[in-house]
């Protein structure tokens, strides 16, 4: 204690010599540094300890030597991989490449698994946000593929109006950025309408709308009206349910827990969905990660993903992301351990995204303290 | 009648505190006082915890008991200035029961209030203030607004019981003492968390005494100017109050960023709440509550009906005009309520009609990209920075560095895509302000007002161009500016009458 004690004033120190460096007041700079800031401040006076243990506020990070439980080093984790599944990989690479026939044989060839298709859209539409010289190409072949290449469309004007507004929240967002956000969305509306005519039986362009709904501000009759046409086409569809949920997130954190126990009682499929609730609903409520249903939740996706068609489909390293954040938050650590083995270097992805720029820093973190829970 | 011992039961009620405070430090005073004969040099150790004890007390009676007055705020309507209104005023006093105001104040919000200097928690009254919001005057009748002031000022009155102006004073100060508590040290905290959990018990003690009075003050207005009028304007206040919000946030100040203001601020107004009529049947027909954490009113849908049951005729004469026609020059004066409201800069602000500012702001909103763009174009192609320039670059096929923002680096990882998009939203927003400013000095597009919404902009009949669509075809990843340039040629050459560009005034 007395030690610690000594460690804090060390970092109080540093912190009142890094105010004065700036030449700000000390209330100014407590009100301008952040915690990655601070974190590094604690591990410049000290490697060996938890930042959560100096300052209170601050994430925890235990100074653990994670590869000695077999994880790969901080500095090999990744945010850019374009996806576990390697056929999507390929068809995005040859995309990118402005090649469109991997990604029209793999679009041909899923219709009908709509997990696949769902990933493989995002996937791709990704790249036509950026740039569509490979859609042109493959509309120009005349190969009678317009029901994928509009899915892909709608969900690439989508992507197009997040990489115009940018990742940051609402604060750090020019009006500049909101204006082109709301001047794309629409196109993206009417894309995704276009698109679930030419696939009439296709869930994907219904959960593009999903996902605009929250943006577009959608009244809850019409919200339903799309969200009973997803149903009627894939009733467990994950990235439906996945953007349903940030829909009524906007209605408060109960609102979208409610949500998540209803969609995860239907299948341990959808039990991410609890958690997603749960991260949602952490900063309001300190007891959610505590709730017997979150529990069970967490439960119902570790023998999910013990199952050859939880852990091998095409959503598993999505499932094991959600998975690991809830059983870190839930102070069941250890129980996390071999699914982030499994992830190794992937901090990509949800929930880790939403940190921006620090979110292989929240990934090491959360890792951390998976492999210290084990030393309890 | 049960009403007066509960009247006086709820004054002491509310004494109570300061009471109990007062009789706790005497006690305290006395005991040490008493100690200092018997055993000084205990007394002296008593004293340690004493006095700081009695200090706080003190410090927390002088809060309670010191002056608690209103920040007069809004324009002064003196009566030799205002007889007609004053004399209104007085007269309605008279029906209500109670003294006339002090003063009376014009203030730019949506109600009316009567409000007192008080000391010693609401016990005496020093002045009585009267505040009348510019927007009820702007749009009720003046049978409307002398309902409003009588059941302002009938609060006071003592018809019903002799305490009652008393407990309305009381209850006043009270909530007013609780908002200015000031709660940044340890004992304004402590007085405050006090006062009002024992001011939440005696306003539920007292709330049946609070509707009473409530419906006392609604029955003197409906004595005063009848039933009809009083029931229509009780309907008309959440209908004002909404549109005024509507007013201030979205017309009032659309000239601000421009350098003005409405000549005519009030006409401007009176033309969206006849404009928002219908939108505001709702709340005509089926009043909202008002929320008041410490009282509970009777719902205004009660009240009104209450209103209508008593059948009063009336017994003082209101003249049968507009509340405007109750003050002398009252536009210059509701004016200048508005102006009081707003922060000093409003004082330097122009005045312009409402078409000019529609204009002016129009445009200011659509340009405001435009010189930078205008200036790119210029740097990129070496010719001035005009509207022809900017088409020049956009043929030559520069949409993209036309975009760029020099003072926002783009994201390394955006794709050519995301440039183009992101140029085009800009570019196409900065032609479009430079094609409108163009098009209105030539007279060619016409800003008028439309009511409820901010004004619109109509492009000439003479030419049957959708402005919209020659805008997107200059911008496209295949840019035809040649139907722009036409019209734009066609408006040079055939300049047509000259726009309405209304009248600015100092």
């Amino acid at each position: 204690m007395a030690l610690l004690l000594g460690k804090k004033t060390k970092v109080l120190m540093a912190m009142r010599k890094e105010a004065k460096h700036r030449g700000l007041s000390w209330k100014a700079y407590l009100e301008s540094t952040n915690a990655e800031e601070l974190i590094a401040l604690c591990q410049q006076i000290d490697p060996t300890i938890d930042p959560a243990e100096l300052i209170e506020g601050l994430p925890s990070e235990p100074p653990v030597d994670v590869t000695k439980w077999g994880l790969p080093p901080r500095h090999a984790l990744r945010t850019d991989l374009i996806s576990p599944v390697p056929v999507i990989t390929t068809a995005v690479t040859a995309a990118r490449a402005g090649d469109w026939r991997p990604a029209a044989h793999l679009l041909n060839r899923s219709y009908g698994d709509w997990a696949m298709r769902a990933a493989a859209v995002h996937a791709l539409a990704e790249t036509v946000a950026d740039d569509r010289t490979w859609v042109e190409s493959w509309r120009a072949a005349g190969t009678g593929d317009d029901r994928h290449i509009a899915a892909v469309d709608a969900q690439g004007l989508l992507w197009l109006a997040w990489k115009l507004r940018g990742d940051n929240n609402h604060e750090n967002t020019s009006a500049q950025q909101s204006e082109a956000f709301l001047q794309v969305l629409p196109q993206a509306e009417g894309a995704a309408w276009k698109a679930t005519e030419l696939a009439p039986d296709d869930p994907t362009p219904w959960t593009t709308l999903i996902t605009l709904a929250m943006g577009l501000e959608f009244d809850n009759a019409k919200f339903a009206a799309i969200w009973r046409e997803l149903l009627v086409r894939d009733p467990l569809h994950r990235s439906g349910h996945e953007f349903a949920g940030q829909y009524w997130s906007g209605y408060g954190e109960g609102r979208m827990l409610s949500f998540a126990f209803q969609a995860a009682a239907a299948s341990p499929s959808l039990a991410f969905l609890v958690v997603q609730a749960a991260a949602e609903g952490e900063d309001e409520n300190e007891n959610v990660w505590k709730m017997a249903e979150v529990h069970r939740a967490l439960d119902a996706m570790l023998h999910w993903l013990g199952t050859p068609q939880g852990g091998g489909g095409v959503d598993a390293s999505a499932d094991r992301r959600w998975a690991v954040y809830g059983l870190v938050s839930a102070g069941r650590g250890a129980e996390a351990l071999p699914l982030f083995q499994q992830l190794g270097i992937d901090a990509s992805g949800t929930p880790w995204h939403y940190w921006g720029d620090a979110a292989i820093a929240n990934f090491d973190r959360f890792r951390r303290r998976a492999c210290a829970a084990t030393l309890a | 009648m049960i009403l007066l011992p509960r009247t006086v039961l709820w004054v002491l009620l509310i004494n109570a505190v300061p009471v109990a405070m007062l009789a706790l430090m005497g006690a305290l005073i006395w005991f040490n006082t008493w100690a200092f004969i018997v055993a000084p040099v205990t007394a002296v150790k008593i004293a340690i915890g004493v006095v700081p004890t009695v200090l706080v007390l003190g410090r927390g009676l002088w809060v309670l008991f010191s002056k608690n007055d209103n920040s007069v705020h809004g324009v002064p309507v003196r009566e030799h200035e205002q007889p007609e209104l004053w004399a209104l005023v007085r007269r309605l006093a008279v029906v209500a029961d109670t003294a006339p105001p002090d003063d009376i104040h014009l203030v730019a919000e949506a109600n009316a209030s009567v409000r007192e200097d008080t000391r010693l928690l609401g016990l005496l009254s020093a002045r009585r203030h009267m505040f009348i919001g510019a927007p009820l005057v702007a749009a009720m009748s003046s049978a409307q607004l002398a309902a409003v002031l009588t059941h302002e000022l009938a609060h006071y009155s003592n018809r019903d019981t002799r305490f009652a102006g008393l407990a309305y004073r009381s209850r006043s100060a009270f909530t007013r003492t609780l908002s200015t508590i000031n709660r940044g040290d340890r004992l304004q905290l402590g007085l405050h968390f006090l006062l009002r959990r024992y001011g939440a018990f005696v306003f539920r003690a007292s709330a049946k005494l609070s509707r009473r009075q409530e419906s006392v003050a609604d029955e003197a207005a409906a004595v005063a100017v009848g039933s009809a009028a009083t029931a229509s304007a009780f309907r008309e206040l959440a209908p004002i109050a909404e549109s005024w919000d509507v007013f201030e946030n979205n017309h009032l100040v659309i000239g601000w960023d421009a350098g003005y203001l409405p000549a005519d601020v009030f006409a401007g107004y009176r033309k969206l709440h006849v404009s928002l009529h219908d939108a505001l049947h709702g709340l005509r027909t089926d009043p909202p509550d008002t929320a008041d954490p410490f009282d509970s009113h009777p719902p205004l849908r009660e009240r009104i009906l209450a209103i209508d049951a008593l059948g009063a005729v009336g017994t003082i004469h209101v003249p049968a005009t507009h509340a405007l026609g109750l003050l002398r020059d009252p536009l210059r004066l509701l004016d200048a309520a508005v102006l009081a409201d707003l922060t000093p800069e409003a004082q330097s602000k122009r005045r312009a009609d409402w078409p000019t500012l529609i204009r002016l702001s129009g445009l200011g909103s659509l340009t405001e990209n435009t010189d930078r763009v205008l200036a790119t174009a210029a740097r990129i192609t070496g010719g001035p920075p005009t509207l022809r320039t900017l088409l020049d670059a956009l043929d030559a096929g520069h949409l993209i560095e036309l975009g760029a923002d020099p003072n926002h680096a783009a994201n390394p990882s955006d794709g050519p895509r995301v440039l183009r998009e992101r140029s085009k939203l800009i570019v196409h927003k900065a032609l479009f302000g430079a094609v409108a400013a163009a098009l209105t000095s030539a007279g060619a597009l016409r800003w008028t007002e439309s009511w409820p919404s901010v004004g619109t902009m109509r492009l000439d009949e003479r030419y049957p161009d959708s402005l919209p669509d020659l805008i997107d075809a200059a911008v496209a990843d295949r840019p035809d500016t040649s139907r722009l340039r036409a019209l734009l040629d066609s408006v040079r050459d055939s300049p047509g009458r000259p726009g309405h560009h209304g009248a600015v005034a100092r």
